[in-house]
């Protein structure tokens, strides 16, 4: 049962990795939190809630923010972390992949985005965040498709920030460096290494660094705070 | 839902969200949505209010701005009248779905 000013946290690419993880980190905050993703999960929390749906889907999208109106009324958070990476040389890349990934990293986003802000135009609150990454400002060799995925992402962000900023709704994004997941397991690891070298701060990134940008950009005080694309480790 | 009752709820929702104006007539089927009372944010606040009500009222999942009501020779958002009629085909192209 929804407690008194229980905030209700959406989060997508939740089945594993670091959607995962924050799923879990948003249950432990004293979130309601709703995932999704294509597949149904083999974990449990309470407080946490399972949606089988495709990000790219309009029509199960709509139904999970649908089926988050009609359980608990209101939409507080959301993190648009699903998404899949490709890494491949420009003139290798089929137009099916190209169909398929921006289908859930741009595609993706703008729906669950979309949804989600007409449930929280109402309460004239929301917090969205975004997933991108630090290789769209580095410019790196085999990731053009994925970094410019991101990129539209991150433009929809600033744009959205302005277009949702008067109904109370903050939209920013937080672009990670590489970090264990399913994601970059066939990236080999010269390649994560080459990434590391140009940071600032030179090591892989933890799910814990995501977070903690998240919970700063979730706050109610962040009402001030829109726009904003933070790339981790001084990229 | 009758479709007059679809225009009453888009002119009931309409009235909400117009600043008030001292003698100003309520809104009718045939008042236009842009360029009226209403700013461009309020027009799409009204768009979304009216998806979100015909969802509570008849269960129906509809998306208004859709690819059919950009591409249509006369626009569905000309006036109040002709959003309700077309968010009566949705809900019919719902039913049948």
């Amino acid at each position: 049962m929804l407690q008194d000013e229980q905030r209700v946290a959406l989060v997508t690419g939740s089945r594993k990795g670091l959607g995962k993880f924050i799923a879990q980190q948003l249950v432990g905050c004293g979130y309601a939190v709703f995932g999704c993703s294509r597949t149904s999960a083999d974990w449990a929390v309470e407080g946490y809630r399972h949606l089988e749906a495709d990000v790219g889907n309009e029509h199960e999208i709509k139904e999970v923010v649908a089926e988050i109106r009609r359980s608990l009324g209101r939409l507080d958070v959301v993190v648009n972390n699903a998404g899949i990476a490709s890494l491949n040389h420009f003139l290798m890349v089929p137009a099916s992949t190209v169909d398929r990934l921006m289908a859930t990293n741009f595609r993706g986003a703008w729906l669950v985005s979309r949804e989600a802000a007409k449930l929280m135009m109402k309460a004239r609150y929301g917090r969205i965040v975004n997933l991108t990454t630090v290789a769209v400002p580095m410019r790196i060799r085999g990731e053009a498709l994925y970094a410019a995925s991101k990129a539209a992402v991150e433009t929809m962000t600033r744009v959205l920030a302005y277009e949702l900023g008067e109904f109370g709704i903050t939209v920013n994004a937080v672009g990670p460096t590489p970090i264990d997941t399913d994601l970059i397991q066939k990236v080999p690891a010269a390649s994560i290494q080459a990434i590391i070298d140009c940071l600032a701060i030179k090591r892989k990134g933890q799910p814990e660094d995501v977070m903690n940008v998240i919970e700063f950009l979730i706050r109610p005080a962040s009402n001030y705070v829109t726009g904003q694309v933070i790339y981790l480790g001084g990229a | 839902m009758t479709q007059q009752e679809t225009i009453d709820l888009v002119c009931r929702i309409y009235d909400e969200l117009a600043p008030p104006v001292e003698g100003a007539p309520p809104a009718t089927e045939s008042t236009r949505l842009f360029g009226g009372a209403l700013d461009s944010v309020n027009v799409v606040t009204l768009i979304v209010e009216v998806e979100e009500q015909i969802a509570e009222r008849c269960g129906a999942s509809i998306t208004i701005a859709d690819d059919h009501a950009m591409s249509r020779q006369r626009s569905p958002f000309r006036t109040i009248g002709s959003l309700a009629e077309y968010v009566q085909d949705l809900m019919a192209e719902s039913t049948r779905a």
